[in-house]
């Protein structure tokens, strides 16, 4: 189960409008010593401390290392490191002026050799006069690459949090908390990780353990561009680029994925099936060429199996409930199969009918496997009948295949079908999915599912809120109590 | 993006006309679909069981989807292949079967079914082997068109698989 604060360590890909030196975000890093115990598993927080500074895009600063505070008493070397720990950051420029592809540039090959070689040749006097004209340019100006369309690489910028003493540049203290890139071409920034919302538990930096007490280091960040709404010219907003994210209708959509698997114990050989969607309606289908089709003729085996493996697929767009039709007569899908035979004189034959109720609300299992559909045939009483069906092929058939769900026409209250005599025919085998995916609307934003609310699954997440909101007010209760409990504090 | 992992094995078959048998198979999906790792086809060993009723391959299928719409879910295709004493290989039966789409842990039974020809050809056959193959198995996959083939049944291919899927609830589809 994902819990709404869950949030993914993923890339984030915003379109950007507007001038990317008003680009500002706020990076807040809590620092708190815990103790984990091996025994119980809950972990204590004391002595959290919290850095809050706001970057602009290629702000190179470097914080003043904060004072010394009460977490200077612990002994432990590894602690002594948090008293001077502040945020930097450190940036990249990647361009460069001349007209190859970027990725040839960032590896030695031939090609940057020979560049390397040309300009070493140029300062060399001998071949001053062949030089004359000045043919590269190692920082072109904005306006000579707009003109060459020459490619502009990502800016980076990274954000790193030092954990040394305050004065020494050590490279292995720095731990880099996030990076963005920034593409001057297409106006896309791309950070990593991505912004945090603003309830949610932020990331967590892999932390140090020393004996049995440890570091936790936790940080989020917040956009801070997008804050006015109104459209002034020195603001930069950030659009959320879609791309890579799910398809999702506009409506609600049902996938039925179907498969005809096999049939046995048919009178004749050779059978193939036809197989009709009937929809309520209501309910539309794009393409409704895939409501009906037909499998192959297939000879039966020793078993008197007959088998098709037909695999077909239908998409249908479920109404809203506003739009739906009342007293219709049919309320969900059917599937009607009708098994013919042909034989060697191309006699065909009617062998049995048999059909299927699609669920219209999703169960459970949504793939079910092996479903054994009974079929069965229209009797007569009448043996002309039967020696018609033996000599010449022909059947009594039904005159519209869906009388043998709900007919379509059906306007009555009381369906009747008394009067036609059947008699069992053979098992057909058919394998159906159907996946019902909802759609983007108001109520579905809060990831409230609607099988959720009748199923054990609601329960068991009401429990969890209830424990999860349970531990939050006892850890307030006994961050609230430590001046009274710890001792010597000061 | 949703991910769809299919972890299990491709086991045995049964209940072909002869036993030392080998299976090519391979996971078929949409556009919406992409392979993330993994290998989307592959072709088992040769089993020639001396007593038992099954053919044993146990050939591992390891897959991971990513994907973009429900539209396109995989399946798999297979085809057994007969490998006769003489060092031919004859095609047994093709099969379709589409992957679960309940994550957990599945027995997926694919059956198979072998176009024939006329009367002439099933007795050449009968004698000579070989016989009526599809000429490119593409044709078949979707199935509008199958029903100007003629076919005889066979055996049985059996799937064991795992299926494990992430990030669909919270696209609305409801596995």
């Amino acid at each position: 189960m994902s819990n709404k604060d869950d949030i993914d360590y993923d890339l984030g890909s915003y379109r950007c409008e507007g001038s990317v030196e008003h680009f500002k975000f706020r990076i807040c890093l809590e620092i708190s010593r815990t103790s984990f115990h091996h025994k119980n598993t809950e972990i204590e927080k004391k002595y959290t401390k919290r850095i809050e500074k706001v970057f602009h895009w290629m702000e190179k600063t470097l914080d003043e290392p904060q004072d010394q505070n009460d977490l200077e008493e612990t002994s432990s070397s590894i602690e002594g490191k948090l008293l001077d720990s502040h945020l930097i950051t450190k940036f990249n420029q990647q361009y460069n002026g001349r007209t190859m592809l970027h990725d040839v540039m960032c590896h030695e090959n031939t090609l940057t050799e020979s560049f390397k070689k040309m300009g070493l040749m140029k300062d060399h006097k001998k071949n001053a006069h062949f030089f004359t004209k000045n043919v590269i340019d190692n920082s072109p100006s904005d306006t000579s690459k707009l003109q060459n369309r020459l490619p502009n690489f990502n800016q980076i910028m990274h954000v790193l949090l030092d954990l040394g003493n305050y004065g020494t540049e050590n490279e292995e203290n720095n731990l880099v908390l996030a990076s963005l890139y920034w593409n001057p071409n297409s106006h896309i920034m791309t950070i990593f990780p991505d912004f945090t919302t603003s309830n949610c538990s932020g990331y967590i930096l892999p932390i140090s353990t020393v004996k049995d007490s440890c570091f936790e280091y936790r940080f989020w960040i917040e956009n801070l561009s997008n804050e006015s709404l109104e459209l002034i010219t020195d603001t930069f907003h950030l659009l959320k680029l879609d791309n890579y994210e799910f398809y999702i209708p506009e409506t609600d959509t049902m996938e039925i994925f179907g498969e005809i698997t096999s049939a046995s114990g048919f009178e004749y050989d050779n059978i193939f099936i036809r197989y009709f969607i009937d929809l309520p309606s209501g309910w539309k289908c794009a393409n409704t060429n895939s409501l009906s089709g037909t499998t192959h003729t297939c000879r039966r085996n020793n078993n008197m199996t007959s088998i098709f493996s037909y695999l077909f697929n239908v998409t249908i767009t479920l109404p809203k409930e506003i739009d739906q039709p009342k007293d219709q007569p049919i309320n969900s899908a059917f599937i009607t199969f009708i098994i013919y035979s042909m034989d060697s004189w191309n006699k065909e034959r009617v062998e049995g009918y048999a059909s299927y109720q699609i669920p219209k609300f999703s169960t459970p299992i949504s793939y079910r496997n092996n479903i054994k559909l009974e079929a069965w045939l229209p009797k007569s009483r009448n043996c002309v009948d039967n020696l018609r069906r033996y000599f010449i092929g022909g059947t009594v058939k039904l005159a519209e295949p869906n009388y043998i769900g709900v007919p379509t026409n059906f306007n009555e209250k009381l369906l009747s079908k008394f009067g036609m005599e059947t008699e069992h025919r053979g098992i057909l085998n058919i394998t159906l999915t159907n996946l019902m995916q909802r759609c983007k609307s108001i109520e579905n934003t809060n990831n409230i599912n609607t099988s959720d609310i009748v199923s054990s699954q609601a329960l068991v997440k009401s429990v969890n809120n209830v424990m999860a909101s349970f531990k939050r007010a006892r850890q307030r209760m006994l961050l609230a109590c430590q001046p009274i409990l710890s001792p010597s504090h000061n | 993006m949703a991910e769809l992992f299919i972890i299990g094995q491709l086991c045995s078959a049964e209940r072909f006309p002869s036993k030392s048998l080998f299976c090519k198979w391979s996971v078929h999906a949409g556009t919406n679909w992409k392979i993330i790792s993994g290998h989307k086809e592959g072709q088992t060993q040769v089993d020639s069981p001396a007593y038992d009723t099954r053919t044993w391959w146990c050939h591992p299928i390891d897959i991971h989807f990513a994907s973009k719409g429900i539209q396109g879910w995989p399946k798999f295709h297979v085809q057994v292949y007969h490998y006769d004493s003489y060092g031919r290989s004859e095609i047994y039966g093709y099969g379709f079967c589409y992957v679960p789409t309940t994550p957990g842990k599945h027995t997926v039974d694919c059956h198979t079914w072998r176009p024939i020809g006329n009367l002439r050809d099933e007795f050449r056959r009968f004698f000579l082997g070989g016989g009526a193959q599809l000429k490119s198995p593409d044709f078949v996959y979707c199935g509008t068109d199958r029903y100007r083939l003629h076919t005889e049944s066979l055996g049985t291919v059996r799937f064991q698989l795992n299926v494990i899927a992430r990030n669909f609830r919270r696209y609305g589809v409801e596995l």
